[in-house]
């Protein structure tokens, strides 16, 4: 270190360049600019065709036609609603959405519990295990439930060895909530665990040395705290399973739709778009609705829990 | 401490969970090597023969091309976009941002199944875009808020004092970007593309309504594949799907943690 | 000429219902250290950050080497500063951490391999020069970034509460290393902490400061020996804070008494007799005395210190003074609790407080 004067000439401060004040300062009002290809994108791929696609609900329905007219109709709604088959399916996709909620989240719970609590040696590995079926294509996944349900798949193999009678679960509603609670699990899970990560972890370990057992530890101390996650993973898992497509269509039967497989007929079988956008009305105002409901749900227990909100 | 009773029908029903989890994954690889003309488990021998007649497949082929260029461009396009956007909404001072964040998030909340429609009829309409253009449109769409949040979540994660440091020690504001912001944050973007790679790759609901006869992507290859037969091509193919999947898991699990990414 | 002048200071951030920093002022000549001391929130790290160029003031003026640099950014202050997190560029190795400012500043690859080595060698790192921040010890990440605040020949070396994260025996050590490094660079220094022994152990002016405001500003010997607030006081750990009337006032010294003692103390300007003064009383200037006859204050807790003891003593009054005390050279307390002692209140014990 040179004993020179402090401001030498070697190391005179940069001269002539806008340097860095308040960080705010970084992206002022260029902030909205950075912004702008992804909003349009956004908007001219989402907003705008989507907004489309529920005015055309209000169109007369005419095959092959796809423009915007002025006609406005209620004809389409009428139908939809006039029509027992519509309610039916509708019926069954909520029926089928909620148990495999109830489904997810119980076991959702018990699993986000257990990666929570778990070794860090292993909590990688456990967590890769949890989340690895969230990236595998759901085509393959579905496929791997084909082999495993089909009437010529493993547990049949395995039942006819025995001497039982094969099950025929391939193309029923219950193949449909096996494929679907095997998607959704992960999503569950990762809700769940977002909200017992703000928890001390410590809190079982010390319900314990009071006497509590674990089955206390888990109904008195784990799940009131983490019920926002919960509430969370629950609407999640309902507003997925209802629009899930892939998984219904490759499992369920052919005669038992839901609304998702409906839709696609409507649109790729029967070109009736306008009916078809009626559908998706519908579908979107229940997504919305579960949306809602549980944001003023998680708002009352926001109050009541405060922190581990 | 010592599990009691309670703990240990917990553990027990976890361990079947982890179970259910890999199974469909574990069944599709391990039918995949024998070379039955029907799946069988346990394979009655050790056979690649499948995978040779996936491999050659040209419908599979097609599809796994397109597959790739999608992904790839779609990732080119969705992470510098995304990452801007991130920026933006993290160090802008504007009116109406926290619309914006939601706005830019909003296709996580639509089903692919309704944003394949919505573009569907949107592209009909104008009469504009072949196949390609419109899945490469649709599948930039969807990755889109994935590269948003990774890039938000690095940028939330910086210390404010490095970028102060960096401009007290002289830098200017763009070399402040360059030489520490970007640098960074660069492994979070990287895990964020890779991500998004995955997901346009796995796409099939949004897919189904902005392909074409000529255009066809892997999943739904597979899909229409099992629509007529069922043979064990198909699952040599997803077996391939499912151990490349689980690579490029392990490297974002390494590069940025997995959980990050899927999570907050 | 000064090195650090700070002209009455006045910062509110938005939406705050005080002020953070409220008329500060204070000055050092060149190659003094000045410590800001208080506890968290008064206003110390924002007075920094000003002086430093990261926080613009209200109002107010800060003047460096006599430049007013309240206009200037920080990088043109010629300053070098070490953050409380440290803020090392993890991507970066230790070499390319110090040598951040000589490129910015565009001095040659050649010329900053030479200064980075010097650096380097100055904080004893040598051989740590390529490792990553996330692959050095606490202490080690402290030295780099002191390197590269040392290397821009910073004419104020600037410093957040830097040894706050470390523990104890790291924390020494790195105090009795800056010490070292000012002193041989003889380089002005402007510090904060909230740690009194560090302040005085580091400093040679302090300005103890408390709600935004400076209570007391001066050489760390008189912030130590004459706390002249009660705050200042109780944070420089002089507690026993009475109420005494004033019995006699010379010019060579004055007698105070409280609750039936008397006791000499310094000579103060504006000491009338009859009149009430508040004093704090150190602990260690106050002497105990056995008292076997039963007369006198009763020991009712007792704290061992190693060299010394900490002693309550219950005054017949019924009010408590903290009392220190060395230890017998056998290393045990003197005093027992439940024992009647005499205590003897030395002059050199009071500090007069004004507010």
């Amino acid at each position: 270190m040179s004993e020179a004067a402090p401001g030498a000439a070697s190391l005179e401060p940069p001269r002539g360049r806008s340097v860095l004040g308040d960080l705010a300062d970084l992206f002022p009002r260029s902030g909205f600019l950075v912004t702008v290809p992804a909003t349009l994108l956004v908007f001219f791929g989402l907003v705008l065709p989507v907004g489309y696609l529920l005015l055309l609900s209000f169109n007369p329905a005419r095959a092959g036609v796809t423009d915007l007219t002025s006609d406005i109709t209620f004809a389409n709604y009428l139908r939809l609603v006039g029509d027992a088959y519509y309610w039916r399916i509708l019926g069954r996709t909520l029926w089928i959405a909620a148990v495999v909620t109830v489904l997810s989240t119980t076991l959702g719970f018990l699993l986000a519990v257990s990666l929570w609590q778990s070794n860090p040696r292993w909590k990688g590995l456990l967590t890769v295990i949890v989340l690895a079926p969230l990236l595998v294509s759901i085509v393959a996944r579905t496929f791997g439930w084909i082999i495993i349900l089909g009437s010529k798949g493993i547990i049949n193999k395995l039942l006819l060895s025995l001497g039982l009678p094969a099950l025929q679960v391939m193309y029923t509603d219950v193949a449909v909530i096996i494929g679907l609670v095997h998607v959704l699990l992960p999503y569950a899970v990762l809700t769940i665990l977002a909200s017992l990560d703000r928890l001390d972890a410590t809190l079982p370990e010390a319900a314990k040395t009071l006497g509590a057992n674990g089955a206390v530890v888990l109904r008195d101390i784990i799940f009131p705290l983490a019920l926002p996650g919960i509430v969370a993973s629950g609407t999640i898992v309902f507003s997925l399973a209802m629009s899930s497509y892939v998984t219904p269509a490759m499992m369920g039967a052919a005669n038992s739709s839901v609304i998702t497989t409906v839709i696609y007929q409507q649109f790729v079988v029967n070109f009736n778009w306008h009916f078809g956008a009626v559908l998706v009305a519908i579908l979107l105002a229940a997504s919305l609705l579960t949306i809602l409901f549980t944001l003023s749900a998680l708002a009352r227990f926001g109050r009541r829990f405060g922190e581990a909100l | 401490m010592k599990a009691d009773a309670s703990e240990i029908v917990v553990k027990t029903i976890v361990l079947l969970l982890y179970a259910f989890l890999l199974a469909p994954l574990v069944m599709v690889v391990a039918t995949s090597f024998g070379s039955d003309a029907v799946e069988s488990f346990p394979p009655r021998d050790f056979s690649l023969i499948w995978y040779a007649k996936a491999l050659a497949e040209p419908s599979f082929m097609q599809g796994l091309k397109t597959s790739l260029w999608i992904a790839a461009a779609a990732t080119l396009i969705a992470t510098p976009l995304g990452a801007a956007a991130a920026f933006g909404i993290h160090r802008g001072r504007f009116p109406g941002r926290n619309v914006l964040q939601a706005l830019l998030l909003a296709p996580l909340l639509v089903p692919g199944l309704v944003t394949g429609i919505a573009l569907l009829v949107a592209f009909t309409a104008l009469d504009v875009g072949t196949a390609p253009e419109r899945l490469l449109f649709g599948h930039a769409l969807v990755i889109l808020p994935y590269s948003i949040r990774t890039t938000l979540a690095s940028l939330v994660r910086l210390d404010p004092a490095l970028e102060e440091a960096a401009g007290l020690f002289g830098a200017s504001r763009l070399q402040t970007l360059v030489y520490v912001t970007l640098p960074s944050i660069a492994q979070g973007i990287f895990a964020g593309a890779l991500f998004g790679f995955i997901l346009s790759f796995d796409e099939a609901a949004l897919s189904l309504f902005l392909i074409d006869v000529d255009t066809v992507t892997l999943p739904i290859a597979i899909m229409s594949h099992i629509e007529y037969s069922i043979d064990p091509s198909v699952t040599a193919l997803s077996s391939m799907m499912i151990m490349a999947t689980l690579l490029l898991m392990i490297l974002i699990e390494r590069l940025f943690g997995l959980r990050r990414l899927l999570g907050a | 000429m000064a090195s650090i002048q700070l002209h009455n200071i006045n910062k509110r951030f938005n939406g705050a219902s005080t002020a953070a920093v409220s008329s500060v002022s204070m000055s050092i000549e060149r190659g003094e250290f000045l410590t800001l001391l208080g506890p968290s929130g008064c206003g110390k790290s924002t007075t920094l950050r000003i002086t430093a160029g990261l926080t613009k003031p209200d109002s107010g003026r800060v003047l460096l080497d006599g430049r007013d640099v309240t206009p200037l950014n920080p990088a043109e202050r010629r300053i070098g500063m070490v953050f409380q997190s440290l803020a090392l560029f993890p991507h970066m190795s230790a070499a390319e951490n110090v040598a951040f400012g000589l490129k910015m500043r565009g001095v040659d690859a050649a010329e900053r391999k030479q200064r980075v080595a010097r650096a380097l060698d100055l904080v004893h790192l040598s051989q740590l020069a390529d490792r990553y921040p996330r692959q050095l010890s606490g202490g080690q990440q402290q030295r780099v970034a002191i390197a590269r605040a040392l290397i821009i020949e910073p004419s104020v070396l600037i410093l957040d509460e830097p040894f706050a994260a470390l523990d104890r025996k790291l924390r020494e050590t790195m105090q009795k290393e800056l010490h070292r490094i000012t002193r041989e660079l003889k380089i002005t220094t402007l510090f904060v902490t909230h740690d009194q022994e560090e302040a005085l152990m580091l400093s040679d002016w302090i300005a103890v400061m408390n709600e935004g405001r400076v209570e007391q500003w001066g050489r760390a010997g008189e912030i130590f020996e004459q706390p002249k607030t009660r705050f200042v006081a109780d944070f420089m750990g002089v507690p026993n804070f009475l109420t005494a009337r004033v019995i006699g006032a010379e010019a060579d010294g004055a007698r105070l008494t409280v609750d039936g003692i008397s006791f000499d103390a310094p000579a103060a300007g504006g000491l009338a007799v009859g009149e009430t003064v508040e004093v704090a009383l150190r602990p260690d200037r106050i002497e105990l005395d056995p008292a076997p006859s039963g007369d006198g204050a009763t020991i009712i807790d007792v704290i061992y210190h190693g060299l010394a003891s900490s002693y309550t003593v219950a005054l017949p009054s019924g009010r408590t003074l903290t009392i220190r005390d060395t230890n017998s050279g056998s290393g045990l307390s003197r005093f027992k609790s439940g024992e009647t002692v005499m205590p003897r209140i030395h002059a050199k014990a009071v500090c007069y407080l004004s507010a």
